[in-house]
């Protein structure tokens, strides 16, 4: 039976658990909207015109939401000319990230006007020397602020972006000129506590299988076999959909619920945490 | 309610995803370490690279047409972020396979490119031709309408950087550019840079004429607020008038 020949009155969606309700009552059709009465997971499943056994359901969350600051830098040349972004440019990139963070309820501020850094030798900064050593340098010019730090540079070269968060002097984020809103939102992640995940590392990689309910557990959606995910869906394509996902591509938009499987970046496959169960939803620097 | 990140809505319409290729070609993952994220001390490109073609027992010459052919597309292809970051760390890593294709490639990349990519090639082809200053590099110390003040910053530092571990003749060479550029170049960080190096590395530079000079020269503020370099500049004119006698 084709999907599209099911009419709306017929997909049934109804509560398991959980403080959510059904705006307006209304639980039929393809799209429904439910609102949380308090903070907690929930689970709602679909009846699709009988048609499938057993129903798929859906888990989510209800969260409050959380307001985190961010404190931006932008290194200029020495002479205060040539910054490597614009305040402008800087503010739609954080804007863009936190679209992908209304999945888990996280709003990034700006807070206060730019700091602008004059050092032209931080307009480039090299990530190819074994201890990141001007990295770590730049990173160490402004501490303690009660947020993220968030650097902006030319060229960071060998990564477009990167987050050490240790608890030092040294923690912060920074980005340069290539850097796009999954790249800003990918470091983020690492800030909250999230995890790279991988398709392949030294010498390790995912197996060309489609998804299975081990390999994303909070995030299955029941059913045999891909479950009610698409029946040709692979781990590797759903890795590369995920924000956390090591590799810089234009697709990845996505937060897990949990932990999904895939390797990580010593090399090890392993369920990782990419979601919304292992975020520090506060994080500072 | 508002203050609940509430409002969920639910769509049953299944999502096609793409099908994924196979196995990844050799090519394939050498494009993936080089738009791999890293880790804060942990290995960087350059090694995976280098690990990758250990591991798959790849040539210098199969390692280098895949470099050589991800510069090549850039050429042809409008930038974007991802291409820039690809093709950067490319052009970086390409510098350990050099020879003349590599060296031509990277010229071009000098010639049509600008911003980061262009100082990407700018160090690499200067890393492939053993630093020496001719040709294209000489261009871009002397060509301030094509190329700025960064793309020179750069051939400075690679100079200054190949001076620890050159030879005597060498350093000769790398001392006679640089105290040339010192005297041209018209950017105050690129004097400062120049200056400390100078300073230390040509005999009679530090309280020469020559320095007063330029100290005198770079000591006006470009844009009203004083930086560190203006710092740096006033503070070594005053230790030098000090020890100059006056006239």
């Amino acid at each position: 039976m084709a999907s599209s020949s099911i009419p709306n009155e017929n997909i049934i969606w109804s509560k398991v658990s959980g403080e959510v309700e059904f705006v307006g009552g209304n639980n039929m059709g393809r799209n429904v909207v439910v609102k949380g009465n308090s903070t907690g997971a929930f689970k709602l499943e679909v009846d699709v015109g009988g048609v499938l056994n057993p129903k798929p359901y859906i888990k989510g969350m209800v969260l409050e939401k959380k307001m985190v600051d961010v404190h931006v830098y932008i290194v200029r040349k020495d002479d205060g000319t040539s910054p490597a972004t614009t305040e402008t440019a800087f503010s739609t990139l954080l804007s863009e990230a936190n679209n992908f963070y209304a999945q888990v309820a996280i709003e990034f501020r700006q807070v206060g006007g730019v700091t602008y850094i004059d050092k032209t030798d931080w307009l480039d900064v090299e990530t190819t020397a074994d201890n990141w050593a001007e990295y770590k340098q730049l990173q160490s010019s402004h501490d303690g602020t009660g947020g993220l730090e968030i650097y902006c540079i030319d060229d960071l070269i060998g990564a477009n972006g990167a987050n050490y968060s240790p608890g030092t002097t040294e923690a912060g984020l920074t980005i340069d000129d290539d850097a796009n809103s999954r790249t800003l939102a990918h470091e983020l992640g690492h800030a909250c506590g999230l995890a790279d995940i991988y398709l392949s590392k030294d010498g390790t990689s995912l197996p060309d299988d489609l998804v299975k309910e081990t390999w994303l557990p909070d995030d299955w959606s029941g059913g045999s076999a891909t479950g009610y995910y698409s029946p040709d869906l692979k781990q590797k394509d759903l890795v590369q959909r995920l924000i956390m996902y090591g590799v810089g591509n234009s697709t990845k938009a996505d937060f897990a619920l949990g932990k999904v499987h895939g390797v990580d970046r010593n090399g090890a496959a392993t369920l990782i945490k990419v979601g919304l169960s292992d975020m520090n939803r506060q994080p500072q620097h | 309610m508002n203050n609940y990140a509430s409002i969920f809505t639910i769509i049953t319409t299944l999502c096609i995803f793409p099908e994924c290729a196979n196995a990844q070609p050799t090519e394939q993952r050498v494009r993936d370490i080089l738009l791999t994220s890293r880790e804060v001390g942990g290995a960087s490109f350059v090694k995976e690279i280098h690990s990758l073609q250990q591991q798959d027992n790849i040539s210098d010459e199969t390692m280098r047409g895949i470099l050589n052919g991800i510069i090549m597309d850039a050429l042809n292809k409008k930038e974007d972020p991802l291409l820039r970051e690809l093709t950067g760390n490319a052009i970086r890593v390409v510098s350990n396979y050099g020879n003349e294709s590599v060296r031509d490639l990277l010229g071009a990349v000098i010639e049509r490119k600008n911003g980061t990519l262009r100082r990407r090639a700018v160090e690499s082809y200067m890393r492939v031709t053993n630093h020496a200053v001719a040709g294209v590099v000489t261009n871009i110390l002397t060509d301030t309408s094509k190329y700025d003040d960064l793309d020179r910053r750069v051939v400075y530092e690679e100079l200054i950087n190949s001076y620890q571990i050159t030879n005597k003749k060498d350093k000769t060479t790398v001392i006679s550019v640089l105290d040339n550029a010192v005297d041209r170049d018209i950017d105050k960080s690129n004097f400062v840079l120049l200056d400390r190096f100078l300073k230390k590395a040509k005999n009679g530079y530090a309280d020469s004429p020559q320095r007063t000079c330029l100290l005198r020269k770079h000591t006006t503020h470009s844009i009203g607020s004083v930086t560190e370099i203006d710092k740096y500049v006033s503070s070594e004119l005053s230790i030098l008038l000090k020890k100059t006698p006056a006239n």
